[in-house]
């Protein structure tokens, strides 16, 4: 939430900016709004302070030895990528002016064939000399890498590798593998050996839910052999191979069958399509339109194609409103299909700033690395607002043993008394089911003898709505959700609140709350 | 000359800010803020023609944007304002015909001159960019205790720039 400032005298808020010139400084900030813009764009936090990118870039006591290097000063680099990207200087020129590693010790073994964003340990380096450990991703683009020993490999558009230094390590999408010398390739745990003098394609899918996987592996010439937990077995050239049994998704049509544009357009022109366009619907007719658009295209996925023609032109128009946005985008993510998902994150790379956190942890959960990629930065680069904001990045991270996020957690929930017990009661509730599962079952007996309190006072104050909806949260926290199920946290508040909607007749009298409230052990 | 998109962003970025933070935008979000306000900027087709034409285009993207990111409530309370602001904003830009610098040396100046306590909060508050709250609970204060520091030590600094601004 926005703070007001301390002045309602336009005048004197001059002042604030003076101070903030004079006490933070203000030479690093072109720079640092330049590189975000060339690299990271808005959405991307981990564009916020390039210095620590550039500096992260080499080890801390080599650093120092690098400081007459062209690339010292953060200015510099940004005009430089700045210039590649927006003014016409073709690409290599940058990667002349940006060789991260060359003078460090720390030898390349494999080139891209441009400069890119390369992870690094946590940080983003803007280059094309690749070390062991980095993760490339290419995005509408491919990217081809050359190692060493010859070999190469081709990752496809919007697919991303580990690179070892015994060969890639695919974490999305898929990769196209020409060797000469020998090499191991992985992918969720499966390992293949490639023979000197092989052309292969790995590729790794996800199915609609998330919580299965597939890996192909396509020999086109020479040879190959797989090793994977429940065996292996080799493969000779012209043979396929899916390692990880996979349940087809929703909603792709063989586009053959997909009918005219003209049509479809018309039948998408009733209600369903207004969910589109209104501005601030009211919940239950938006609800309803959403629930009505979902079943429509469940029945009718050939109409994807004409959604997502009108989605992109929509997105492309600037006066389509950001609410509108934002709320299709919500929709597309938690929609069944892997179209919509697929959409959603065609649209990431145009709209990043109408992502909503629900919709960004969404798509995280889903398995698209990128969002997974933002939670992380998110995490990094915002912990200091306040925690009602980032409880699900959080949530989302913890949930993946991410200890850091497990603290956070923790400390606002124990420590910040005060600040907890102000918490969103779905918020509390939610964030002691998180720790419940990372081990911390103290968290809900904890988030329990508040509620129950604030039940007591609800009550006495004959604020029924409330207790109405404490109760259903512990009955919802308590009874209704499986806790042996992975938890969505992206769609969790909508699931709670179709919960509420038809629990209402349950909570509708004071004797019928304290009833429940008694069963619930409140 | 069509100046660079670089030359653009180093001129205007510091104005934006303080135009920005007069319109009141929280210091805290002000530079995402700016940052956005470049991105629209370079990906509009916009054509330099002057200096003042550029800085005008820049602010009304900027003030759009700083208006798309309050709520309903706090909106209409800024729109009510938002001519004053305006003026304030233009006002001390012309009255700073060295881009405000010898404003900012003042400042410099006075604040040697504020007490420790008071110090710290600004440094928190400007430099590490924390809300009040969270001040407050780092030294142990109420927020309205931080708040009284903040308004209480501005009034002081205020006097002082303008003393050795007109002397």
């Amino acid at each position: 939430m926005m703070e007001e400032p301390e002045t309602d005298d336009p005048r004197e808020r001059v002042l604030d900016f003076a101070l903030s010139e004079v006490l933070r400084g203000s030479e690093s900030r072109a720079d640092a709004i330049l590189a975000a813009l060339v690299r990271g764009e808005k959405g991307t936090y981990v564009a916020h302070d390039p210095e620590v990118v550039v500096a992260g870039a080499w080890p801390a006591g080599a650093r120092a030895a690098v400081l007459d290097f062209p690339v010292a000063s953060g200015r510099a680099v940004a005009a430089a990528v700045l210039l590649a990207f927006g003014l016409g200087v073709s690409l290599w020129r940058a990667r002349d002016v940006f060789p991260l590693h060359g003078e460090l010790g720390a030898v390349p073994f494999a080139r891209a064939d441009r400069a890119l964003e390369v992870a690094r340990d946590d940080l983003i380096v803007f280059t094309d000399e690749l070390l062991p450990g980095d993760r490339i991703t290419a995005g509408r683009s491919p990217v081809r890498v050359t190692r060493d020993d010859a070999s190469e490999f081709l990752l496809e558009p919007r697919s991303e590798v580990v690179l070892r230094t015994s060969g890639p390590e695919l974490m999305a999408g898929s990769v196209r593998v020409t060797t000469e010398a020998e090499l191991e390739l992985e992918a969720l745990g499966h390992d293949v050996h490639v023979a000197p003098g092989t052309e292969l394609v790995l590729a790794l899918a996800r199915d609609v839910s998330g919580e299965r996987s597939r890996v192909t592996l396509r020999v086109e010439t020479g040879a190959a052999s797989w090793e994977g937990s429940k065996g292996g077995s080799p493969l000779a050239s012209g043979e396929t191979l899916d390692f990880a049994a996979y349940r087809g998704v929703v909603g792709f049509l063989d586009p053959a069958r997909t009918r005219r544009i003209e049509e479809l357009g018309q039948m998408l022109a009733g209600d369903e399509r207004d969910f589109l366009r209104m501005w601030q619907p009211d919940p239950y007719v938006l609800e309803k339109a959403r629930f009505e658009l979902d079943e429509h295209l469940a029945n009718h996925p050939e109409d994807w194609y004409v959604l997502d023609e009108e989605l992109r032109d929509s997105f492309a128009n600037p006066s389509f409103p950001r609410p509108a946005r934002t709320r299709i985008l919500a929709f597309l993510a938690r929609s069944p299909s892997e179209f919509g998902y697929e959409l959603a994150r065609d649209l990431w790379m145009s709209s990043p700033e109408s992502f909503g956190l629900d919709t960004i942890v969404t798509l995280a959960e889903r398995g698209a690395f990128e969002f997974d990629r933002e939670v992380r930065a998110i995490k990094r680069y915002r912990v200091s607002e306040d925690l009602d904001e980032l409880f699900l990045p959080l949530a989302y991270l913890a949930l993946r043993k991410d200890a850091e996020a497990v603290e956070l957690l923790d400390r606002d929930f124990f420590e910040a008394q005060d600040r907890r017990d102000k918490r969103n009661p779905f918020v509390r509730f939610l964030v002691a089911e998180v720790l419940r599962r990372v081990g911390r079952p103290e968290a809900v007996m904890t988030v329990r003898a508040v509620v129950s309190d604030e039940l007591r006072l609800a009550l006495e104050r004959d604020d029924l709505a409330l207790a109405g909806r404490l109760v259903l949260l512990a009955d919802y926290f308590g009874t209704t959700l499986e806790r042996s199920r992975p938890l969505a946290l992206g769609s969790i508040a909508s699931s709670f609140e179709r919960f509420a909607e038809q629990s209402a007749s349950r909570v509708a009298s004071r004797a019928q709350i304290t009833e429940l409230a008694l069963d619930l052990g409140l | 000359m069509t100046p660079t998109a670089e030359s653009i962003v180093r001129r205007f970025e510091r104005p934006l800010r303080g135009y920005l933070i007069v319109l009141g935008c929280p210091v805290a979000t002000v530079d995402d803020l700016v940052q956005d306000t470049f991105l629209s900027f370079l990906s509009a087709d916009f054509e330099h023609r002057s200096e003042t034409a550029t800085s005008a285009y820049l602010r009304r993207i900027a003030r759009n944007l700083f208006l798309k990111s309050l709520g309903h409530e706090r909106r209409q309370r800024v729109l009510v304002e938002i001519a004053a602001s305006e003026r304030a904003w233009i006002a001390f830009e012309e009255n700073q015909d060295d881009g405000g610098d010898s404003y900012l040396q003042a400042l410099r100046e006075c604040l040697t001159r504020v007490k420790e306590r008071a110090e710290l909060v600004l440094r928190l508050r400007y430099e590490g960019r924390l809300s009040r709250v969270d001040i407050a609970r780092r030294l142990g204060l109420k927020e309205s205790g931080v708040k009284s520091i903040l308004v209480r030590t501005k009034k002081l600094l205020r006097a002082c720039i303008e003393e050795r601004l007109v002397g």
